[in-house]
């Protein structure tokens, strides 16, 4: 009997999830077979068989998160072994394993804890050896308070550390994995918080007191302001929430930006709440069954609200984004730079260049091919904007590796093209379709989304003025790229109309001086003012 | 005061009732005064000496040399040779002398020069003052105190430098007392003086020029109890002995610059150690700092960690940090010392460091909207 257990498909991937079973119990796999879709921090990639043998039982179930190791499914290879485990026992139970002397070990140390107690209850049973009890070999000369002070290891709080109080279904997804420290998983089962749903701010990404203690905050004011948590599994049709906000859920967005998504992350948005009052005299009827209902202010409680907020159990890609985004915005000092862009002959040079390229049935090349052109060759010329902040120093890389935001069904990704100084645009071109595709498509390979050394994201095509973009670490700098439209400007008296686009940098300040990111935006701009120098 | 105490048989041992114990930090509110810790032991020995005609003090240089470190001055003078017995240089043989008079009724006080040459002595302390209740089935008991200073960073190189009371620590059927102030000193010497166990009672050489209130009038402290010296919020520190001062300044330091509400936990017994108070505290801290002033390794700081993972494991918000000494044999070389050494700037550090697991000085409260 073989345990399959969750792959390391990526070096920062802690946990996956099962996207889809491709085999059921009782198939026969080969090696090389897809046993399953799993789906990572970054893709969603095809996991195969390493032997051959008899899908015995699948031990989770599609769509749960497990930790790296733990065992997936059980695979009968012909070899004698023990019958199925359970995923909540991690990799423990194989006879003999490291892992399972471990855990027995831990059973002693328990039964050892036992005999404390017990020695000294009866101090002169003698039985257990090195006994606190021996501490007060005689009772008769001491004061009574010191019998307190051994009790340390023995009151109700010692059963409750030792106890399992997590009440999982065999299929759950393991908690257990989740980084957080004790006291925040004591919070969490008193207050039946899903830690998997909470970032962690501390060291590693552990959940700590203050992450668990926001999110009880959190849920108690959006339990305050629609208090139907007990129906929230069942979804609306057509709810205020993706009508009033269709910028934050568009699928082709393509976006790096936290606050661009902080009108989709907030549960309550404004519009739902003020039209609540109305609700809530029919709510107030039509109570729900139990649940969670919260004593606010004469708010009454019930299940029917069409307009209460939705829940979406946030999946790997999105904890990730959130996670990555949120240490960026905490850990790094930016500033940014905004310039202007004359995009005219950017414009005319891409439309002619477009025209021969159609004729010879070409793929075109697009403004943002030639922007990502254009920062290749900065950041080539501004070698302190392709750097890394690495704490007691700088990494300034040889390579320039520029990443591109592309905002996917799943969320946002960022492929990486590697080289992008020495390849023309429409290499350029030919390699971000075809990574935005995969993206699209939940396809790229790890490799694909790692070792960029600068980011362009751009919003652009959605008739964005201008925005800031958060930086992607450890990249030093990301360039946000608005749209190109008409302006009127001043020529000497006379008044013309201008193709201009706005570009805004945000710097690491850590890394790159103010000075540095004016020069590195303004040699882009010099650039794309003059375009040809992008096609030498 | 002339009475020898020469009485034989363990039925006339003079084990007085313990006075009753009240909170530990009240004695403090009675009128006292300012001493040293070299001067509040020296004091409480000549009261105990004239309590009780069975106790008298046993030790090298202790009579006529008024003590290597002053602590016996005027005694011989006052009690005379027989109470105060100068001895030769043989730990193991006074020490044994004690257990035997201690055997027979009378309260003998070792004073043995520095902790290392307990040593020495180990067999006599280990094997026979330890054991001889249990092994006798509780006949006869061994009222005696050993008094000794450990501590290093007076530049007494590796083997006069140690702080081997983990070793006593250890060994159940002795009762191991570390003051940190003039009055623990007092409360703890009372204690152990009149306990009718074996009783390592340490001191410590850095902590012999210190001063504080001290009240002559208080009762014993309790032996197995140990005090929050600074009530605190965000962070237990846990100390003994001289490290109690060295928590107590770098709460004072982290209060001022970082605005941390530290509290600090001092052992004072050591065997039994006091699980309950500092576990207690953890449970209100979420978060705890052990300090010794000895070796990391199987120390008396894991003894403490331990515990408090035991019993505190679901209130803990960062996992427990020790901070102790290089293990190094200590060096002569003054600026080696010193490194070797946890100063408090190792203090702060793991202080700050675990203050920073659990989101403390970043993103204000946390119930912030």
């Amino acid at each position: 009997m073989i345990e399959i257990t969750m792959p390391r498909l990526s070096d920062t991937m802690e946990e996956g999830s099962i996207a889809a079973w491709q085999v059921r119990p009782g198939d026969h796999v080969s090696p090389g077979d897809v046993l399953a879709e799993i789906e990572t921090d970054k893709a969603v990639m095809d996991f195969e068989a390493y032997d051959s043998g008899t899908i015995t039982e699948l031990l989770v179930e599609p769509g749960s998160a497990v930790s790296i190791g733990q065992p997936i499914a059980l695979l009968d290879d012909g070899v004698a072994g023990p019958a199925a485990l359970r995923p909540g026992d991690a990799v423990a139970s194989r006879p003999g394993s490291d892992a399972s002397r471990a855990k027995s070990g831990a059973d002693q140390l328990g039964a050892g804890g036992d005999q404390l107690g017990a020695g000294r209850d009866q101090p002169s049973a003698g039985a257990g050896p090195l006994s606190a009890g021996a501490d007060r070999l005689k009772t008769r000369a001491e004061p009574k308070r010191a019998d307190a002070p051994a009790c340390g290891n023995r009151d109700d709080r010692y059963e409750a550390a030792a106890g399992t109080p997590d009440n999982h279904s065999p299929h759950a997804p393991p908690i257990s994995h989740v980084l957080a420290s004790p006291l925040v998983r004591r919070i969490a089962r008193d207050h039946d918080l899903d830690l998997r749903r909470i970032t962690g701010s501390g060291p590693g990404g552990r959940i700590i007191r203050r992450d668990v203690e926001r999110a009880l905050a959190e849920r108690n004011r959006s339990q305050a302001t629609a208090p139907s948590q007990a129906s929230r599994g069942e979804l609306v049709r057509g709810s205020v929430e993706t009508g009033a906000h269709p910028g934050a859920e568009a699928p082709g967005a393509i976006e790096t930006s936290g606050a661009a998504e902080a009108p989709g992350a907030a549960p309550a948005p404004g519009p739902a709440e003020a039209p609540g009052a109305i609700e809530t005299s029919s709510a107030a009827q039509a109570p729900g069954p139990a649940g969670r209902s919260v004593a606010g202010g004469g708010s009454g409680s019930g299940g029917e609200d069409p307009r209460r907020p939705i829940e979406t159990p946030v999946g790997q890609l999105r904890r990730v984004i959130a996670r990555r985004l949120t240490e960026s915005a905490r850990d790094t000092p930016v500033f940014t730079v905004t310039q202007a862009v004359r995009v005219d002959a950017l414009l005319e040079l891409r439309a002619q260049a477009n025209r021969q390229l159609s004729a010879t049935g070409s793929g075109k090349m697009s403004v943002n091919d030639m922007v990502v052109k254009a920062a290749a060759l900065a950041l080539r010329s501004h070698s302190a904007v392709n750097s890394s902040w690495g704490g007691d120093h700088i990494a300034t890389h040889g390579r320039v590796n520029v990443g591109i935001a592309v905002a996917t069904e799943r969320g946002l990704m960022v492929p990486v093209i590697m080289d992008a100084d020495v390849k023309t645009v429409a290499q350029l071109g030919a390699e971000a379709r075809s990574l935005a595709e995969l993206a699209a498509q939940a396809k790229l390979a790890p490799e694909q989304m790692s070792g960029g050394t600068f980011t362009v994201s751009n919003l652009g095509m959605y008739g964005v003025d201008q925005f800031t973009a958060i930086i992607n670490p450890p990249e030093a700098a990301i360039l946000a790229v608005g749209t190109a439209q008409a302006e009127l400007a001043l020529d000497g008296a006379n008044v013309v109309s201008r193709q201009v686009m706005r570009l805004t940098a945000s710097f690491d300040h850590r890394v790159i001086d103010g000075a540095q990111g004016a020069r590195f935006l303004v040699a882009i701009r010099t650039l794309l003012e003059n375009p040809w120098s992008l096609l030498v | 005061m002339t009475t020898a105490a020469t009485t034989l048989g363990a039925g006339a041992a003079a084990s007085e009732p313990v006075e009753p114990v009240e909170g530990p930090d009240r004695a403090r509110s009675t009128a006292g005064a300012t001493m040293t810790y070299r001067e509040a032991l020296r004091v409480t020995l000549a009261q105990e000496l004239r309590r009780d005609p069975n106790v008298l003090l046993i030790g090298e240089e202790i009579g006529l040399f008024e003590g290597s470190y002053k602590i016996t001055q005027g005694l011989l003078k006052e009690f005379g040779p027989k109470r105060i017995r100068d001895t030769p240089i043989a730990e193991e043989g006074f020490t044994g002398a004690a257990v035997g008079a201690a055997m027979l009724g009378l309260r003998p006080i070792v004073e043995l020069m520095t902790i290392n040459f307990s040593l020495l002595a180990l067999d006599q302390i280990v094997n026979h003052a330890a054991k001889i209740y249990g092994m006798f089935g509780g006949q006869v008991s061994v009222p005696m105190v050993i008094r000794t200073p450990g501590g290093g960073g007076q530049q007494l190189g590796a083997t006069h430098s140690q702080n081997v009371e983990l070793y006593y620590s250890f060994v159940p059927g002795l009762k191991v007392v570390a003051p940190a102030t003039p009055a623990e000193a007092r409360g703890l010497l009372l204690a152990s003086i009149r306990d009718d166990d074996p009783v390592l009672f340490l001191e410590n050489l850095s902590l012999y020029n210190s001063k504080g209130e001290v009240d002559l009038a208080a009762p014993p402290l309790e032996i197995g109890r140990a005090a929050v010296v600074r009530p605190g919020r965000d962070l237990t520190v846990i100390a003994y002995s001289r490290m109690v001062s060295v928590a107590l300044a770098a709460a004072r330091h982290l209060a001022a610059t970082e605005g941390a509400d530290l509290e600090v936990v001092d052992l004072r017994s050591l065997r039994p150690l006091d699980r309950q108070t500092f576990v207690d505290s953890v449970r209100r801290t979420h978060a705890a700092v052990v300090l010794e002033d000895d070796w990391l390794t199987y120390g008396i700081g894991a003894e403490v960690a331990a515990s408090i993972g035991e019993g505190a494991f679901d209130h803990l918000d960062a996992p427990v940090r020790r901070v102790a000494m290089a293990e190094v044999p200590l060096p002569y070389s003054k600026p080696l010392e010193t490194a070797a050494l946890p100063q408090m700037s190792d203090v702060v550090r793991a202080i700050k460091e675990t203050l920073a697991a659990t989101g403390f000085n970043r993103g204000g409260s946390v119930s912030h909207d």
